[in-house]
């Protein structure tokens, strides 16, 4: 039952619709997971690209070269999903202290180096910009999209059922802890990053991606930012793998009800000595590999 | 594309959903140890089991580098910072959590009224 979305579906929707609207619920869930995967392989990409620009002013990132360090964090997911189910659970426990610890690591950085020189607080809790052309109401919405994105863990216990030895008490309680762990890390890392940074026009446009940027200007120091983005680029490593874990989970299960027509049959199987399904994580980075292709 | 969506929600509407994999069905392979190598339901063969090795702290450090909220809302400060602002950026969040546990207690209230 490690399909989440569609099979709530199927419990929940009336019965004479039920199967139609399960069915819609996989596909939906399928491709945005598959797009997640993508969207993980990408972030982590500009952020590594962010740390050469760190180091050279001229450089231009060629499409090619973007493409490769997407396809390097894909294959690395694709690897420890196909040959490491084993070690995943010690693997993502010590990405959450990775991601945690490093996390504080930079707030104490940037707090150091700011050296009492912050943004008036209005600037920070209080200051609402809509270059958008849409109303501020709807400019409030779309500007929170990233945040539901990045709290966007519920489901995510559900696909992982199959393998948690005490689902019934475990799930639940990783479904709610998952975003509020990660809101309660978050809002004061954004607190001390928007507290910390000194020029916000440049924030938006420097090569060196957001974070890179604020952290150069505010430790000075081309040697300590790239240290510090480099945390980010390992935890978002841990994360690119995590996606890949669920999204093999999500299309293995709809595979396993035939969501996939005549492709179900070869996306279902668990192998028997990996312990993992080893196609339903082929198929879902080859579909990046396109995503790739198509836009980088 | 429309092909496969017929036969697929016939066989979804006419089957027994895959989810009760706990009985032994024919066609199944085990190995020494009792751990099923096959498992065939509705026709589809599932492979092995999945082994049950994630704690309670595994899974919610999956949940937790999936999200990995703080490098993922940094990363975004340009699209934020544009709409919204840094007063959109922080209190959005608090709005989102709101709203995600909201959708974690509805669905703990649904599955524990449907059993």
């Amino acid at each position: 039952m490690a399909g989440g979305q569609y099979d709530w579906t199927y419990i929940l929707a009336p019965k004479n619709k039920r199967a139609k609207l399960s069915f819609f619920a996989g596909w939906m869930a399928c491709a945005g997971w598959i797009a997640l995967l993508a969207a993980a392989a990408a972030l982590t990409q500009a952020l590594l690209m962010g740390v050469i620009a760190l180091w050279n002013d001229a450089y231009v990132m060629e499409r090619w070269q973007a493409f490769l360090a997407m396809m390097l964090f894909l294959v690395i997911s694709l690897v420890l999903n196909v040959f490491g189910v084993r070690i995943l659970p010690a693997l993502d426990a010590f990405g959450l202290y990775w991601s945690v610890i490093g996390m504080v690591v930079v707030m104490v950085a940037l707090l150091v180096c700011a050296k009492g020189e912050y943004q008036p607080p209005k600037a920070v809790f209080g200051t609402f910009t809509n270059t958008s052309g849409w109303p501020d109401g709807f400019a409030f919405f779309l500007g929170m999209l990233q945040s539901w994105l990045t709290t966007s863990s519920t489901d995510t216990a559900a696909h992982l059922i199959e393998e948690m030895p005490n689902p019934a008490i475990t799930a639940p309680r990783v479904m709610w802890l998952g975003p509020v762990t990660g809101v309660v890390t978050a809002w004061p890392f954004m607190v001390v990053l928007l507290f910390t940074l000194k020029d916000f026009d440049a924030v938006l446009t420097s090569p060196a991606g957001p974070l890179g940027e604020i952290y150069h200007q505010v430790t000075q120091s081309r040697l300590g930012a790239t240290l510090l983005l480099l945390i980010s680029v390992v935890a978002m490593t841990f994360c690119t793998q995590s996606v890949g874990t669920i999204v093999s989970r999500m299309v293995m299960s709809f595979a396993r009800d035939r969501g996939f027509g005549s492709w179900s049959a070869p996306l279902a199987p668990v192998h028997p000595k990996l312990k993992s399904p080893v196609m339903a994580v082929i198929f879902s980075s080859a579909w990046v590999v396109l995503f790739g292709l198509i836009c980088e | 594309m429309s092909r496969a969506t017929n036969g697929s929600t016939d066989r979804l509407l006419g089957s027994t959903p895959s989810h009760d994999y706990g009985a032994t069905e024919r066609g199944d392979e085990m190995d020494a140890t009792g751990h099923r190598l096959h498992h065939v339901v509705n026709g589809i063969d599932q492979g092995a089991d999945l082994e049950r090795n994630f704690s309670f702290f595994d899974s919610l450090g999956l949940a937790f580098s999936l999200l990995n909220t703080w490098t993922a809302m940094a990363a975004a400060l340009p699209v934020g910072l544009a709409l919204g602002g840094s007063a959109t950026m922080l209190w959005g969040l608090v709005v989102s959590l709101i709203g995600q546990v909201l959708i974690a207690i509805v669905l703990w209230v649904y599955s524990d009224e449907r059993g």
